[in-house]
């Protein structure tokens, strides 16, 4: 008897074997990059519903890459839901409110991930003075893009575009990789 | 699997941009209007058929993703690194707000260049200042009466078809005044600045602090008259203060502009402000003669004085950083980095009322500090405590108590526990 040839996997088997094969790494990297702390699982739980929606015609060439893209892209939208929910609640005077806590939450935050302030200042300081500008205020003072457009009479797509012409020559230099 | 060294370098620059471009899109900060939903759902499937074009999508995604999550989980109090990276930029934003002045025809001021002509390129030219901008004035009878109804702003009638303003700030406030030519001038904590235009000049006889930002024009030039001294813009943005020891401390953000004493100093100024108030000279010239024009140019900083009739300077030359926090006065910060004697005759500028004084003994520590509020003593007191421990203490031996004056000292430390016998 001819042995049956085996059925190619689909983008959905592929990525649930990895998610299976990852999940304790992919949660951590969740945990790191969520606002709320509480909502780790529910977040795990979207990544799931996301693969089920990968289209099947879809061909992938790294499963792990693609799931953790897609982990960052569920709890980026949560954050953005969360942060747009925050601020018709809180005043934008408040500052002491407007302190981030996405990536150091957990009661064992330090642990899970610790960040090297100095390596990121000095890294920062090898940016050109126009885009370490743009980087200084948007991360480390907390502008939104909108409140640096109206600090600098400017649009809110023009700060995008220095905010993205940092983080690619911060990539050049810093020589992070995603296994960090 | 492939690294960035199997990759060309134009596949890797042209993916980093589209992987830096999908962050910020699906990222971070929107307009009030932006529908998420609907743009999580629109974008979804965009977003995965771009990652799964290679490995290489998917990495390079998610470096540039772990250095934006590395960047947003820093925040100012982390260190002096971040807290030093902050306040060059909190200074500069007030210098990056001079690069264009705004143009109010337009609505909002348009301080902000497109990418090609980044904002901090004209602000790193302009940070330190637009300072003494002469500033014009008000030849025109229309401004010169609306001026005229603020209290501060004063129209002198010099003659009967020529007027001039004089413009004023309180102790402890700046302001901002466009003048009539295009031209603008910030004036410091307790200064003044008398405006004068005609068709062939432009003259501003300053005492105190100002920064001007010049329109130049060949046909009118601008000259700033400070003590015995004149200041010729040459296209330029610059700060004049006049110091406590009867020098000019000069700074040139933009452009260049010759700096000229004695009788050309006399002659360029004849009746700049003279006749203003009571009819005495507004701010009396000086008589020295001879002394020779100096030049200064884009990020130069000259304390001035002139000694026998020769102009005696002191030049450095300044890095961006430092012009912006030169300038850091037109936000109403005040930077401080000098001996504590001298940081402390700084701030006593900006307060009215009490003034500060410091003990003898610790006159020389070096400061270096960032005052938001340099008009509130309490405010001060707080910062001074904060940066070395000094304190409110008492009047050194052999001076009595002055209820205006405010002795600071070292912190004592923790006072010993009383020992009973």
């Amino acid at each position: 008897v001819p042995k049956r040839k085996s059925r190619p996997q689909t983008p959905f088997e592929v990525l649930a074997e990895a998610y299976d094969k990852y999940r304790s790494e992919l949660r951590q990297y969740i945990r790191r990059l969520a606002c709320d702390p509480h909502g780790i699982d529910d977040l795990m739980q979207e990544v799931w519903l996301a693969l089920r929606k990968i289209p099947a015609t879809l061909s992938i060439e790294d499963p792990r890459g693609l799931l953790f893209c897609l982990a960052w892209r569920v709890s980026q939208t949560a954050n953005r839901r969360r942060g747009k929910d925050a601020a018709k609640l809180i005043s934008i005077e408040a500052e002491e409110f407007a302190e981030p806590t996405c990536g150091l939450t957990g009661e064992n935050s330090d642990s899970i991930d610790h960040i090297d302030v100095a390596d990121v200042a000095s890294n920062v300081a090898t940016l050109p003075p126009d885009l370490r500008y743009f980087v200084t205020r948007h991360y480390f003072d907390k502008k939104t893009y909108i409140e640096m457009a109206g600090e600098l009479g400017c649009s809110w797509h023009t700060v995008k575009k220095y905010v993205q012409k940092a983080l690619r020559q911060l990539r050049k230099h810093w020589g992070i990789s995603n296994a960090d | 699997m492939r690294t960035s060294d199997d990759l060309s370098r134009a596949d890797s620059d042209r993916i980093s941009n589209e992987a830096a471009d999908w962050l910020t899109r699906l990222s971070n900060d929107l307009p009030d209007s932006f529908d998420i939903a609907a743009d999580t759902a629109a974008t979804s499937e965009e977003f995965l058929l771009w990652l799964a074009q290679s490995a290489d999508h998917t990495r390079i995604f998610l470096e540039i993703a772990e250095i934006d999550r590395k960047l947003f989980a820093v925040n100012s109090r982390m260190g002096t690194d971040i807290a030093e990276l902050l306040r060059a930029a909190r200074a500069e934003v007030a210098a990056a707000e001079w690069s264009t002045p705004p143009d109010k025809t337009k609505g909002a001021p348009k301080r902000c260049a497109d990418e090609t002509s980044p904002v901090w390129v004209r602000a790193a030219m302009s940070p330190f200042a637009r300072l003494l901008a002469m500033a014009a004035a008000a030849v025109s009878v229309f401004c010169g009466l609306f001026l005229s109804q603020s209290p501060l702003v004063t129209l002198v009638p010099r003659t009967e078809t020529h007027r001039y303003v004089i413009y004023r700030t309180k102790v402890g406030r700046h302001a901002d005044y466009p003048l009539t030519d295009g031209s603008r001038l910030i004036l410091n904590t307790n200064s003044e600045a008398a405006v004068d235009y005609t068709d062939g000049s432009r003259t501003v006889r300053l005492r105190g602090e100002a920064l001007f930002d010049v329109r130049h024009n060949e046909k009118r030039p601008f000259l700033v008259c400070v003590g015995s001294l004149s200041v010729a813009d040459v296209g330029t943005s610059f700060s004049v203060k006049q110091t406590a020891t009867s020098a000019v401390l000069l700074t040139v953000a933009e452009g260049s502009v010759l700096v000229t004493g004695g009788a050309a100093v006399n002659r360029q100024c004849a009746g700049a402000g003279h006749g203003a108030g009571d009819g005495q000279n507004y701010f009396p010239s000086g008589s020295e003669q001879g002394a020779p024009p100096l030049k200064l140019t884009a990020g130069e900083q000259a304390e001035i004085t002139v000694e026998d009739k020769i102009i005696r300077s002191h030049v450095k030359h300044l890095d961006p950083a430092d012009v912006g926090y030169a300038l850091a006065w037109r936000s109403g910060d005040l930077y401080i980095d000098s001996s504590l004697q001298q940081g402390i005759e700084e701030i006593n500028r900006y307060i009215g009322g009490k003034r500060f004084a410091v003990l003898p003994s610790i006159a020389d520590f070096k400061i270096r500090v960032l005052l938001t509020n340099a008009s509130s003593p309490e405010a001060v007191l707080k910062a001074l405590h904060e940066v070395g421990g000094f304190v409110p203490t008492s009047p050194p031996k052999g001076r009595d108590p002055d209820p205006n004056t405010i002795y600071i000292g070292p912190d004592p430390g923790p006072k010993a526990p009383h020992r009973s016998n």
